[in-house]
C-alpha cells in the first residue's frame, strides 16, 4: 500500500477534519474519516494532519478549544455550545483558532467528514483564511435534510421518508413553524454554497442531496475506504443449528431488530429449528424504554434467537467468519452501512431491507437476498431453501458494488485543486 | 367694583345701546344711587333719580343696562317716588332687570325710554353696589314711599315678599359650614306663621362680601322657650365655603311672604363636628317628613376617614373594584361592580385627596358578573351586567387614597376605598384588555369611553421614562455607513442568527450598519451571549441598543434611530430575509431619482414565494367597529406582473426605505400606537400630508416569514390592543382613506 510516486512537484496539503476521532467514539464516519487520514499519511505525495472533535473534553480542560492528546499531526476541537437545529456553532472561539491552525498549516484541501461539532459556519471561516483551498465533505446520513437525526424516517411513526419540505418537515416537529425548516435550509445551504466537492458514499444518498438542493455537478460518489479483503473461507462453527444468521452493530429500532424478533417468532409458531439468528451488539445506549422492551422481548422469543451481547471491532472478522450470512434489517434508508462492508469483505452473503444504501450495497441474488424493508414474515422464510443461500456464498466474488481506494481521493484532491 | 363715575352729559362710549334707545340724542337722564343683585328674585335692582318730571308713570318701561361687555334690553319693572332733595327736578325710581347674574360684570349705565323720551342714567359718584342683604334693608323703606300703583306692588312682592315684608321675622342662633355636604346649615327660629307645609323659595343667604343661593332643605322643630307661634327652623344651603365675611341674613319667600332671618349678636360660627352635634339632636326632633329625612341623610354625612362606610347607608348598595389602574396623572380605571335599586343612588363619584369626578355608570363599559349576582341574589337584583370598567379622568393627588363616594337620594354619604393599584405599564395595558370581547355595536363606545382614553393615557405615562439603554458593539462599525438597518428584536432571537448569516454573503455586508434594538429586557443575557457568536460566525459588524423595558414598536424603532448614522435608514423587521444587499441600493435609487417619492418598500415573499406584500389598501372590517384595517394586496398570490415601482396608499414597516433626515423630520414613527400596529401606515399618511408618495419597487424581493395574522387569533388582549390601534388610526386618518377611497 506504500509509496506512490509523486505525481506532482509538491506534496498534497490535506487535513482530514471529522466530527469525532476513533479514539473518543468508533461510529462508521470517524473510523472511515481516520483510515483515509492513516493511508495518505503513509505517502510521499501528501501531507496530510487529522482534526477530530471531543465533546467532553472541553469540560476537563477549561480554555483549551484545540488539543493534541493523540500526536502530533493529530488535532482535537474541544467543543462548546451547538445548535442542532441548523448546525451552527455557537462556540465564540473556535473560530478564531480554526483560522489560526488553518494560518499554520495552509491545507490545500480540508476534507471534511460531517458538518456536526464544527458548524456548517466552518466553511466561511476557511474560506476567509485561505480563498484558494478546497473543500471536500463527505456526506454520511441526511442530517442536513432531515432533522429527524438525518434518518429520513417520520418521527411519529417510523414510516420512510421520500423527501423533506417544510410542511412534511413540520408535520413531525409541530413544535417548529414551516418557515423555520425554511430557514434551516436556507442557513445550511448559505455554507453550503462554500464547499467544492461532497462526496457520497452511496448513490442512493447522493440522489437525496442533489434532490435536496446540492448542485449535481459538485457531487460525487466515493465510498468510504475500509480494510481489505481476506480469503474466501467456510463457516468456521458448524455445530448447533444447519443455518446460523449474524445481527451485528447497535441494538436500536432504526437497525430493524424489531423485524428480527418477530420474524423468530414465525420461526418459533412453525417449530422451525433450522435457522438460528445471532445478536452481536449493545443496547444500553439506548432510551430506557427501548431497553425495557428489547429485554422483554428476549425473554419471550423462541428458541431461534441467542443473544450474545457486544463485540470488540477486532473480532468482528473471526464471529462474521462463524456465521452462514450476515442480515441488516434496517428499517431506515442506511447510505452504506460499515457491517455490509464487513460482512462483504469476510465473503458473508447479506440478507438486507429492500431500501436506501442497504438495497444498492447488496445486490439481490448476488451479495445477498432483499426484503421487503420491516416485513419480518418475508424475513423468516428467507431461510427456506437453503441452496439457493448457499449457492450465493459459493458465487460471492467478494467484490463490491462499489469500490474505492486511496487513489480515487488522490485522483479527486488533484481535480479540485486544479478547479477554478 | 370700584369704577369711574360717569361724568354728567358725557357721550356714549360705545355702541352697545340698543338701537332704539340709542336713536336719539341722549343727554344726561340721572343718577344711580345703589344697586345690586337681588338673588332672590333673580335680577339686577337699581335705585335712583331721573330727569323726568311727570309724577306718576304706569306705564310699560323699555330699559337697557349696560355692563361692560353685556347688554341686558328688555320691559323693565319700574315704581317711582317722590324725592324732596330734588324737588321738581326729577322723580325716584326702582328698576328691575330680570336676568340670570354673571359674574365679574361692571356695571356702567342705564338707558329708560319713558313717555316719548330718553335717559341716559349714570352711576352717581357715591353709587354703592350691594349684596341681596342691605339691599332689601332699603329697598323696604324705598318702596314703601312709592306710589301706589299696580307695577309698584307687583316689584314690592317680587322683591320683598307680601306686606309688613323685609321686617326681621326671626333669627339665626348659630351656623356653619358642612364640608362634606358642601353647604351651609342654619339654626334658628321664626317668629311669623312660616308652616313649612311648603318649602321656602327665592332662599338668598346673604354675607358680607357675597349673596348665596342653592338647593335648600328646611325644618320646623318645636321649640318651648318661645312664646306664640315661634318655633325653630333648621335650614340647609348647598353652596361653596368661600370666606364671605359676617353672615348676614337668610331670607326667602314662604307663601309669598319673604321671611327675613338676621343672626343673633355674636352669633357663634360652629365648626363641622360641633355643628353636627347640636344639630342632629333638635332636626330628629322635627316635624317627620321628606325634608327631615333628607336633612338627617345630610347630618349622617361624615368625612372620609380612610374607612369604608357603604355598609352604614340606610339603603342597600354594593359597590367594589376589582382593579385599580392609574393613567398617569389624567386618571384613574376601575374594574368592578354595582348593585343598587333604581333610584336610591343619586350619584357616584371618584375621589382622591380634594379633586372628585363624578362616576357616571352610562359611560362604562358593562361586564356580565353572574358571580356577583349569584352572591346578591337573595337582596332581589336581577342585572347580571352590574360589572363595569370605567375611565376616569380624576386628577390624581399623589400618596392620596383614591376612593368612591355614593350619594343616596336620601342624602346619606357612603365611602368605599378602591382597590390598591397592581399593575402599571404593560401588566396594566394587558389587565386592561384582557376581559373583553367586543361586539361590533359596543366597540365605539368601549374605546370612545374608556380604552382609548384609558390606554393612550397609560401608554403616554408608560413612555414617559425613557428607558436605559445599554450599546454594545460587535466588530468595528462602518465609517460614514450609506445605510442604516434597523431591526427592532423580541421574542425570537435566532432569526439574528439568520439574518446576519445570510447577510454576510454579500462582500459589502460590512458596509452597512445594523441596528438591532433588543426590545424585550427578559432575554438580554441569552442575546449578548447569541449576539457574541454571531459576529464569531459571520464577522458581519452590528450594534446592539438594548433596553430595559419592553417599549414597543415605534419607540423601539426611534430609539434605533438616534444610534443610526447612515443617509439612508431602512426599517427592517428580523423575519425578513435575503442574501443579498443590493437592495438597499435599489430602493435607495428610486428615491434619489423622484423626489416626490417619501418612502419605498419592496415586493415581500412568503417562504412558499406567494406575495405577503405589495402595498397596503384599507378595507373596513364590520367585525371590528366598521374600522379601517391594512390590507396586503395579493396576499398569498403569486405575482407575475411588472418589475416596477408602484406607488401606494401606504406600505408595510416590515421593510421600508427613507432618508434618514426625513426620518428624523418627521419624528419616525408615533409612539402611541402601542406594541405595534398601524404605525406604519399612518407614517405614511403623515409623509402624504406633507406631499410625499410611497411606494413598492416590484423589482427589489426579500422574503417575510409573516407569523399568522393577529387578527385571526382568540379574543384576547392583543387582538384588543390592535381595535386600540384600528381605532386610533381610525380617528386619525379614517377621513383620508374615505377621501382616497371616494376618487
Amino acid at each position: 500500500m506504500k509509496q506512490t510516486p509523486a505525481s506532482s512537484s509538491s506534496p498534497l496539503r490535506v487535513l482530514i477534519a471529522s466530527h469525532s476521532h476513533p479514539e473518543v467514539s468508533n461510529g462508521g464516519a470517524e473510523i472511515a474519516a481516520f483510515r483515509l487520514f492513516r493511508e495518505l499519511q503513509a505517502r510521499d505525495d501528501c501531507q496530510t494532519w487529522f482534526l477530530g472533535c471531543d465533546r467532553k473534553l472541553s469540560s476537563e480542560r477549561a480554555g483549551v478549544v484545540l488539543s493534541q492528546p493523540y500526536g502530533e499531526d493529530q488535532y482535537i476541537y474541544c467543543t462548546g455550545g451547538f445548535d442542532w437545529f441548523k448546525f451552527a456553532n455557537l462556540d465564540v472561539n473556535f473560530p478564531g483558532e480554526f483560522e489560526r491552525l488553518l494560518r499554520e498549516l495552509a491545507p490545500d484541501i480540508v476534507h471534511f467528514h460531517h458538518y456536526i461539532n464544527f458548524g456548517v459556519e466552518v466553511f466561511q471561516h476557511l474560506k476567509r483564511v485561505l480563498p484558494n483551498c478546497k473543500i471536500v465533505l463527505t456526506l454520511h446520513e441526511y442530517l442536513a435534510i432531515c432533522h429527524h437525526y438525518g434518518q429520513m424516517i417520520t418521527k411519529n411513526h417510523r414510516t420512510l421518508c421520500y423527501q423533506s419540505s417544510p410542511a412534511r418537515c413540520q408535520d413531525c416537529f409541530p413544535e417548529f413553524g414551516k418557515s423555520d425548516f425554511f430557514l434551516r435550509k436556507l442557513y445550511i445551504e448559505r455554507y453550503f454554497d462554500l464547499v467544492d466537492v461532497f462526496v457520497s458514499p452511496s448513490h442512493f444518498l447522493a440522489d437525496r442531496f442533489v434532490a435536496w438542493g446540492v448542485a449535481p455537478e459538485k457531487m460525487r460518489v466515493l465510498e468510504n475506504l475500509t480494510a481489505p479483503a481476506s480469503p474466501p473461507a467456510a463457516r468456521k462453527n458448524t455445530d448447533g443449528t444447519p443455518l446460523r444468521i449474524g445481527f451485528f452493530g447497535q441494538l436500536s429500532p432504526l437497525k430493524g431488530i424489531g423485524v428480527v424478533f418477530d420474524a423468530a417468532k414465525f420461526l418459533a409458531k412453525e417449530h422451525d429449528n433450522h435457522v438460528g439468528i445471532e445478536i452481536y451488539g449493545d443496547y444500553r445506549a439506548q432510551p430506557p424504554e427501548f431497553q425495557t422492551e428489547f429485554l422483554e422481548n428476549l425473554k419471550n422469543t423462541g428458541p431461534n434467537i441467542t443473544f450474545n451481547g457486544p463485540y470488540d471491532r477486532e473480532r468482528v472478522d473471526a464471529l462474521m467468519l462463524s456465521m452462514d450470512a450476515v442480515l441488516v434489517p434496517s428499517v431506515w434508508w442506511e447510505n452504506s452501512p460499515v457491517v455490509i462492508q464487513e460482512a462483504l469483505r469476510n465473503h458473508r452473503p447479506v440478507i438486507c431491507s429492500d431500501i436506501g444504501g442497504m438495497a444498492e450495497k447488496i445486490r439481490d441474488g448476488v451479495d445477498g437476498f432483499h426484503f421487503p424493508a420491516g416485513n419480518a414474515l418475508a424475513l423468516s422464510r428467507l431461510g427456506d431453501d437453503q441452496s439457493i443461500l448457499a449457492g450465493v456464498t459459493a458465487r460471492m466474488s467478494g467484490q463490491p458494488a462499489l469500490e474505492t481506494n486511496i487513489h480515487d481521493f488522490m485522483a479527486l484532491y488533484r481535480a479540485t485543486t486544479s478547479m477554478d | 367694583m370700584a369704577r369711574k363715575p360717569r361724568p354728567p352729559n358725557a357721550e356714549p362710549a360705545n355702541g352697545l345701546e340698543s338701537p332704539v334707545l340709542a336713536a336719539r340724542a341722549t343727554p344726561f337722564g340721572g343718577f344711580v344711587d345703589f344697586y345690586g343683585y337681588h338673588r332672590g328674585a333673580g335680577g339686577w335692582v337699581f335705585v335712583g333719580w331721573m330727569t323726568h318730571t311727570a309724577n306718576r308713570e304706569d306705564a310699560p318701561l323699555r330699559g337697557l343696562a349696560q355692563f361692560t361687555g353685556e347688554t341686558i334690553a328688555q320691559q323693565v319693572a319700574a315704581a317711582y317716588f317722590n324725592r324732596g332733595d330734588i324737588a321738581g327736578r326729577g322723580i325716584g325710581f326702582v328698576f328691575f332687570f330680570k336676568t340670570p347674574e354673571k359674574t365679574r360684570q361692571a356695571f356702567e349705565y342705564l338707558s329708560v325710554a319713558l313717555a316719548g323720551a330718553v335717559y341716559r342714567i349714570v352711576a352717581s359718584p357715591k353709587a354703592l353696589q350691594m349684596q341681596t342683604h342691605p339691599l332689601l334693608e332699603w329697598l323696604g323703606p324705598v318702596l314703601s314711599k312709592a306710589e301706589a300703583s299696580g307695577q309698584r306692588d307687583a316689584l314690592a312682592l317680587l322683591l320683598l315678599g307680601k306686606p309688613p315684608s323685609a321686617a326681621t321675622s326671626g333669627y339665626v342662633d348659630f351656623y356653619g359650614y358642612h364640608p362634606v355636604a358642601q353647604g351651609w346649615l342654619l339654626c334658628s327660629w321664626v317668629g311669623q306663621g312660616w308652616s313649612a307645609a311648603r318649602p321656602p323659595e327665592q332662599l338668598v343667604l346673604s354675607f358680607e362680601e357675597d349673596d348665596l343661593t342653592g338647593e335648600s332643605l328646611a325644618v320646623l322643630y318645636p321649640r318651648q322657650d318661645l312664646e306664640g307661634s315661634a318655633q325653630g327652623a333648621v335650614f340647609f344651603v348647598k353652596g361653596p365655603d368661600r370666606a364671605p365675611g359676617r353672615l348676614l341674613s337668610i331670607s326667602f319667600l314662604a307663601d309669598g311672604v319673604r321671611i327675613f332671618l338676621q343672626p343673633i349678636p355674636d352669633a357663634p360660627k360652629f365648626r363641622e363636628l360641633e355643628l353636627l352635634a347640636e344639630l342632629v339632636p333638635i332636626v330628629q326632633r322635627a316635624t317627620p317628613g321628606v325634608q327631615r329625612s333628607r336633612l338627617l341623610g345630610v347630618l349622617s354625612q361624615q368625612r372620609y376617614q380612610g374607612n369604608d362606610t357603604l355598609e352604614q347607608l340606610n339603603l342597600p348598595v354594593f359597590l367594589n373594584t376589582d382593579e385599580t389602574i392609574l393613567c398617569g396623572t389624567a386618571g384613574v380605571v376601575l374594574i368592578g361592580w354595582f348593585l343598587a335599586k333604581p333610584g336610591v343612588v343619586r350619584a357616584l363619584r371618584v375621589r382622591s385627596g380634594v379633586n372628585s369626578a363624578p362616576l357616571d355608570l352610562a359611560d362604562t363599559i358593562r361586564i356580565e358578573r353572574p358571580d356577583v349576582l349569584a352572591a346578591h341574589s337573595q337582596e332581589g337584583f336581577e342585572d347580571p351586567w352590574c360589572g363595569f370598567a370605567a375611565f376616569v379622568p380624576l386628577s390624581l393627588a399623589p400618596h392620596e387614597q383614591i376612593y368612591l363616594e355614593v350619594e343616596t337620594c336620601h342624602d346619606e354619604i357612603g365611602y368605599r376605598n378602591v382597590c390598591p393599584p397592581k399593575r402599571s405599564g404593560l401588566p396594566a395595558v394587558k389587565r386592561l384588555l384582557d376581559h373583553f370581547d367586543f361586539l361590533h355595536a359596543d366597540l365605539g363606545h368601549a374605546y370612545d369611553l374608556v380604552l382609548g382614553p384609558a390606554l393612550l393615557a397609560l401608554n403616554s405615562s408608560r413612555l414617559s421614562a425613557r428607558p436605559l439603554v445599554q450599546l454594545l458593539d460587535y466588530g468595528a462599525p462602518p465609517q460614514a455607513p450609506k445605510f442604516s438597518v434597523i431591526i427592532p428584536l423580541y421574542g425570537r432571537l435566532d432569526f439574528v442568527e439568520y439574518q446576519l448569516a445570510l447577510f454576510s454573503k454579500d462582500p459589502n455586508a460590512a458596509d452597512v450598519e445594523f441596528i438591532y434594538v433588543l426590545d424585550d429586557p427578559a432575554k438580554r443575557a441569552e442575546a449578548q451571549s447569541l449576539f457574541a457568536s454571531i459576529f464569531e460566525r459571520t464577522r458581519v459588524p452590528f450594534r446592539a441598543v438594548l433596553l430595559d423595558r419592553n417599549l414597543g414598536y415605534a419607540p423601539a424603532n426611534n430609539i434605533g434611530l438616534e444610534y443610526a448614522h447612515g443617509t439612508f435608514v431602512a426599517y427592517l423587521n428580523s423575519d425578513v430575509f435575503t442574501d443579498r444587499l443590493d437592495w438597499l441600493e435599489h430602493l435607495a435609487e428610486r428615491l434619489d431619482a423622484d423626489p416626490k417619492l417619501g418612502v419605498i418598500g419592496p415586493l415581500l415573499r412568503f417562504e412558499d414565494g406567494s406575495v405577503q406584500h405589495r402595498g397596503m389598501t384599507f378595507k373596513r372590517l364590520p367585525e371590528f367597529g366598521n374600522l379601517f384595517f391594512c390590507m396586503h394586496q395579493d396576499k398569498g398570490l403569486r405575482y407575475s406582473g411588472p418589475a416596477e415601482v408602484q406607488r401606494c396608499i401606504a406600505i408595510t414597516g416590515a421593510c421600508m426605505v427613507l432618508r434618514r433626515e426625513l426620518a428624523i423630520d418627521i419624528g419616525g414613527f408615533d409612539e402611541t400606537y402601542i406594541i405595534g400596529d398601524f404605525e406604519d401606515s399612518d407614517l405614511c399618511f403623515r409623509l402624504r400630508d406633507m406631499g410625499l408618495d410611497c411606494a413598492v419597487d416590484t423589482s427589489v424581493e426579500l422574503y417575510h416569514l409573516e407569523r399568522k395574522s393577529q387578527l385571526v387569533s382568540a379574543v384576547s388582549w392583543r387582538m384588543n390592543l390592535t381595535l386600540f390601534n384600528a381605532w386610533q388610526h381610525q380617528r386619525r386618518w379614517g377621513e383620508t382613506i374615505a377621501q382616497i377611497e371616494a376618487t
